[in-house]
């Protein structure tokens, strides 16, 4: 099956092999919940995991889901494999890449402790292939869990499932979700941060960072150091994040995962749809981005329901290999909500 | 715009609408086949359209004065009946034009008789006029009708055959390809982009005459906006 | 820090629109060389005014739909590359600009501008001048015969090898010859090796995608074969037949013009196996020695439909898979 999607530039590096900073607050070093601390790791059954993970608030970064609802509403018997998340598919972000092989205890043991709570005995790390500058070698394995390069151009996130087709099914864990829930087992520390990538041209000392949830963009901007006044930052990777104006009232979140801040002096030129289907090419649910964004853009909103835009999973790509530099996947999105907004027969948009 | 202008403009162009304001050919699309077939050169123009002026007059006034009495189903069968024999006049009136204009026009003669001024407009509008009006109404539209036929067969006998009423013409350019219907089609096409062009430039003049731009306030020295 | 908001994703690809059309400019500027080599200086004055002719006119329509002028556009200047290398070399300016002028004007302003056309420009332009000056386009000059521009001389014009074709006798060129471009033909189509080289480039580079012009070309020379003009061996007879007339150059540079021709890659297979159906029926049946120009028209009507049905088999292939 030829795969659709495009091989993106990922400049990963310096920030990869770096180690592990932390930028954290006063409020946020030490804060614990309520409760006797567990002597013996072993002796947790799956329910406890599931209350410790609960108090402890720990969110999984890639789909802002809280961890215990994950972890509870997982049927029986209809998963054989845990696999811990690393893969950045996008470029510059390596802010879960990194963790897993700074602190690859914390890691593997929250991997262990899901796979006690979910019953099942094969666990995995889940790390991208096509990583191609890179100075330091990915091992095969951590602490003895094999590491599985998931191959594919980008988007890959949602194609994971094609390369476990040994097992019935998976569930994917975040790793940075991973390790607060072993701090959360360990010391029952409430999960106040989380791990992001500073990168850009922009910046001084591009590294991966454990911040306090909380902080604003340019307290992190400010630590790591500005060389260059930027004339972009991004929260989010480059391909699916969002362009901040205001960095002093931008705060992180749990799912926040890069920071990048940009220096390009690109002029801008407004040109017009050029008819080339480079978006059909690409796209990796198979839709036709051209004339979705046709419709859009002369509100001929009533043809939309046989393009099927609720189908797009917002990669992006279509307006990356735009020759044009269109605003193609903000129409999808767009269209999106218009049909699923028709479909709930909702009439306000 | 004003109401008032605009009810008064329509007031006094109800007669002469159809020639301008919605030409019957570029705006309501009423016999095309004869612009964009028949209109290769200027002999063939005069020749439509004054056999168009006979075929229709009568048939309008016949239309006006019985068309009410007739039933419905059988309103139109008449007129293309009346019309036929009227296109058999019109054959001895525009034979004094050019001797072989019958080759040139080929079918194009015969098919007045089923034009579709006459039975759009015959079926819907006339048979509420009375006599005087439907007279005027079938010159006008003739009129209307022969403004188009001839400007569209001026440019396409000037650039694609070189001549004018026959006669050669010293013309840089010669494209044969302007005698072809296709190239009839483009023409009518920009034609009535350029009707429709016009008019909008008539309705901003006027709509711009009342309600003349307004200036900004002057904002206080010192700030920025 | 003044910062500028901008729409997700803030990466993008490095080619844009200009580049892609920069690579058919390099590749037709090839061609011209191949054309100046030949036929002398002809050739560039052609090209010359060509480009000249719809660029402005370009700039022109532009301005008066009310848009703003777009000054990195290429389009414009690959189609006015394309027309004089349909044509015989040496004919005069008034085919050259009425081409140039209704291909612009008629074929692509009035439609929109650039992507909303429906017909490929280059080859309304030349349909509209053949249709204009039936004799004069399809008489070509002999190679190396050096040509001045702006007077007008009798030259020798003789038919090219698709005039042979069309009446069932057997064209008396060499092989060799033909593949290097050494015969009487339309001024950019002649050069087969030439032509063969810059389709690999194209699709390499990626401008086109392979589909469309493998199955044109495949599907004449499968007509060609099964169906000979020619009591030769079939393979002699695919050889004449794809190096006779323009069917190469149509099939590498008219068909494959992304605005016209479907967009996914299983349409693009399905128009390009009519398209060459086409081309060679009317090659064989049609009016002038080679009108295949036509049959790439009467696809382009097509393309819109191919496409909407191509959506329905894919929205059916989505729920199947989906419900898999």
């Amino acid at each position: 099956m030829i795969s659709k999607g495009i091989i993106l530039e990922q400049y990963k590096e310096p920030a990869l092999s770096r180690d592990l900073r932390q930028f954290t607050n006063a409020a946020t070093v030490d804060s614990t919940f309520n409760g006797p601390l567990v002597e013996d790791v072993q002796s947790l059954t799956g329910e406890d995991i599931i209350e410790i993970a609960r108090k402890a608030e720990i969110v999984d970064e890639r789909d802002g889901v809280l961890l215990y609802e994950k972890l509870r509403t997982v049927k029986k018997g209809s998963i054989t494999a845990v696999v811990a998340d690393a893969i950045d598919d996008e470029p510059y972000i390596s802010s879960q890449l990194n963790p897993l092989l700074q602190l690859k205890e914390d890691a593997i043991g929250g991997l262990k402790l899901a796979a006690k709570v979910l019953g099942v005995s094969s666990t995995y790390v889940a790390v991208y292939k096509n990583l191609i500058d890179l100075e330091m070698k990915i091992p095969t394995s951590v602490l003895n869990v094999p590491v599985k390069r998931i191959r594919g151009k980008y988007p890959v996130e949602f194609r994971i499932a094609e390369s476990f087709n040994k097992e019935k099914g998976v569930l994917l864990i975040g790793v940075c979700a991973l390790i607060h829930l072993c701090r959360a087992v360990r010391e029952n520390r409430i999960a106040t941060t989380c791990f992001i990538t500073v990168a850009g041209n922009c910046v001084g000392n591009p590294a991966n960072i454990e911040v306090s949830i909380g902080m604003t963009v340019t307290q992190i901007l400010e630590h790591c150091g500005l060389i260059d006044d930027p004339t972009r930052v991004l929260v989010g990777g480059p391909m699916t994040g969002i362009a901040v104006k205001n960095t002093d009232q931008t705060i992180i979140t749990t799912t926040t995962r890069a920071i990048l801040a940009y220096k390009d002096d690109e002029k801008e030129f407004h040109y017009s749809c050029v008819g080339c289907g480079k978006c059909v090419q690409v796209c990796p649910e198979m839709l036709t981005p051209y004339m979705i964004y046709h419709l859009t853009e002369k509100k001929q909103m009533f043809r939309l329901s046989l393009y099927d835009p609720q189908q797009c999973i917002g990669c992006g790509t279509c307006s990356y290999v735009c020759p044009s530099r269109l605003d193609v996947s903000g129409a999808v999105k767009r269209a999106k909500q218009y049909v699923r907004a028709e479909r709930q027969g909702g009439a306000d948009r | 715009m004003k109401l008032k202008r605009v009810r008064r403009y329509r007031y006094a162009t109800r007669y002469i609408r159809p020639i301008l304001g919605n030409n019957v050919v570029l705006s309501a699309g009423l016999a095309l086949p004869f612009v964009i077939g028949a209109s290769t050169s200027m002999n063939n123009a005069l020749a439509l359209t004054i056999a168009i002026g006979i075929v229709n007059i009568p048939t309008m006034i016949f239309a006006s004065l019985l068309g009410k009495k007739i039933p419905q189903w059988l309103r139109l069968p008449c007129y293309v009946l009346l019309a036929s024999a009227l296109v058999v006049v019109s054959r001895f009136a525009v034979s004094w034009i050019a001797p072989n204009i019958f080759d040139s026009l080929g079918i194009y003669l015969t098919l007045l008789a089923v034009n579709t001024i006459l039975l759009v407009r015959g079926k819907q509008v006339i048979p509420q006029y009375n006599f005087y009006r439907a007279a005027l109404d079938g010159v006008v539209t003739t009129v209307s009708f022969g403004i188009v036929m001839f400007v569209v067969s001026l440019c396409r006998e000037l650039v694609g055959n070189n001549t004018l009423w026959g006669d050669a013409i010293n013309f840089p350019i010669k494209l044969p390809g302007a005698l072809l219907p296709a190239f009839g089609f483009i023409l009518v096409g920009l034609l009535a982009a350029w009707a429709k062009f016009f008019r909008r430039l008539v309705i901003r003049y006027n709509l711009r005459k009342d309600n003349p731009p307004r200036t900004a306030a002057k904002l206080p020295e010192g700030e920025v906006e | 820090m003044k910062l500028k908001a901008s729409y997700a994703p803030h990466i993008r690809y490095s080619e844009n629109a200009q580049t892609l059309m920069d690579d058919t400019v390099i590749v037709l500027a090839v061609l011209y060389v191949m054309a100046f080599f030949y036929y002398g200086v002809v050739a560039l004055h052609a090209g010359l005014v060509s480009i000249l002719t719809c660029y402005l006119a370009d700039c022109i329509c532009t301005k008066l739909r009310g848009q703003k002028i777009n000054f990195r556009d290429h389009s414009a200047i690959v189609t006015g590359m394309i027309l004089p290398l349909l044509m015989p070399a040496g004919i005069h300016m008034v085919a050259i600009i009425s081409a140039g002028l209704f291909a612009i004007v008629i074929a692509k302003q009035v439609f929109g501008g650039v992507g909303q056309n429906i017909f490929n420009p280059a080859a309304a332009g030349f349909a509209f001048t053949a249709l204009c000056f039936p004799g004069q386009m399809f008489s070509y000059p002999m190679p190396f015969d050096r040509l001045p521009i702006l007077t007008e001389t009798a030259s020798k014009l003789v038919r090219g090898p698709a005039y042979a074709l069309k009446f069932g006798s057997i064209p008396t060129n060499d092989l060799v010859d033909m593949l290097l471009g050494n015969f009487a033909g339309p001024m950019g189509a002649t050069n087969i090796l030439v032509i063969l080289a810059c389709l690999l480039f194209l699709i390499f580079r990626k401008t086109v995608r392979w589909q469309l012009p493998v199955s044109f070309l495949g599907t004449a020379a499968l007509y060609a074969f099964f169906f000979p003009r020619i009591s030769l061996s079939p393979l002699q007879s695919v050889a004449y037949e794809l190096m006779s007339g323009m069917v190469l150059f149509v099939g590498v540079f008219v068909i494959t013009d992304p605005v016209t021709s479907p967009k996914r890659d299983s349409s693009k297979l399905l128009y390009g196996i009519v398209a060459g159906l086409m081309a060679m029926l009317f090659r064989q049946y049609g009016g002038f020695e080679d009108s295949s120009i036509f049959a790439v028209l009467l696809m382009n009507a097509f393309a819109p439909l191919i496409d909407l049905i191509s959506e329905y088999i894919h929205k059916a292939v989505r729920k199947g898979g989906r419900a898999v």
